[in-house]
């Protein structure tokens, strides 16, 4: 058995396996469409069809909480927006702690993408700000379009 | 409405997110059906020497011991240390699993591993034994729990 705590340097060794067996990130890409598309929306359509914004805070504060992410993710009500300011991701973190192996160069990439259309054809949009991944940081809105986009700022959190 | 906020550090939770487990098996699921059960074997190798460098390193010190401790901080890091039973020897080191804790924990979840799960126990041991010049074999694995047996020893030629 691979321990879940050995799960992270599974799913980088992962990409990097699939990158260089043909296709490059391109293939990497469409491993994560394929994963976002089965597994992942199998957990997280119901509760974003059934509770929108509320099922994504849902979702999203049991993963956090379980992966052990130092991470301030706040749920702005009135203006449908949560807004995550990620100050150090276990996951980046512990493939930056394992200095013998080296990362995906796109590891981060996936966190994007994963999600993506599953939050889309439910209504909900996101940007993210991944200029601090290099130190495991990263930021990132979730909104709905209706009330415009997210607000000019939202990277102050 | 008040916003709500989540704002925790790394120290606030344990690092324990056993949905990993079914992100993983999710891995091999599609490596399996796209690059086949070499496939399969070619990356698990590939994360397998990639990851287990440390341990690789301890063994040279410490010998079968090293691989015993190892395998056995898997089971305490899943909080299931009752299932991991080993023997050691001077040439082998015999570990019997009454239930796989990954396998506990997808089927609680509805969730019935790939095919290919079964290769995280034997592909994987069978790197680790290659790695370190050793013989290994598995005696037995039940599907159903994960439940199995297996051994690395010392080969004589």
């Amino acid at each position: 058995m691979v321990s879940c705590t050995e799960f992270i340097p599974m799913y980088s060794e992962l990409f990097k396996y699939i990158d260089k067996k043909g296709g490059g990130h391109d293939a990497v890409m469409r491993y994560w469409l394929w994963l976002g598309d089965t597994y992942l929306r199998h957990n997280l359509e119901p509760l974003v069809r059934e509770k929108g914004m509320d099922g994504a805070w849902e979702y999203w504060t049991r993963s956090l909480s379980e992966e052990a992410c130092d991470i301030k993710y706040v749920y702005d009500r009135d203006h449908e927006e949560i807004l995550s300011h990620m100050r150090h991701c276990p996951s980046k973190g512990h493939l930056l702690e394992y200095t013998w192996m080296e990362p995906y160069y796109d590891y981060c990439g996936h966190c994007a993408v994963l999600y993506k259309k599953t939050l889309e054809d439910n209504g909900i949009y996101g940007e993210n700000d991944y200029s601090g991944v290099d130190h495991a940081e990263c930021k990132g809105v979730m909104y709905k379009k209706e009330n415009g986009g997210p607000r000019p700022g939202w990277d102050n959190i | 409405m008040e916003n709500l906020v989540m704002d925790i550090k790394a120290e606030d939770n344990e690092y324990l997110h056993k949905d990993f487990h079914i992100s993983g098996d999710n891995g091999l699921l599609y490596v399996g059906q796209k690059y086949g059960d070499n496939g399969v074997r070619e990356y698990l190798y590939q994360f397998t020497k990639a990851f287990y460098v440390p341990m690789f390193e301890v063994y040279k010190k410490e010998g079968l011991k090293a691989l015993m401790d190892h395998q056995q901080k898997l089971y305490e890091a899943e909080k299931m240390p009752e299932v991991f039973h080993a023997e050691l020897t001077d040439d082998s080191l015999t570990i019997t699993i009454d239930k796989c804790p990954g396998v506990t924990f997808m089927k609680s979840r509805g969730y019935t591993p790939s095919k290919w799960y079964i290769e995280l126990t034997r592909t994987v041991g069978m790197a680790i034994a290659d790695e370190l010049d050793l013989g290994f074999s598995m005696e037995y694995y039940n599907e159903e729990d994960g439940a199995c047996k297996y051994k690395y020893f010392k080969r004589a030629f």
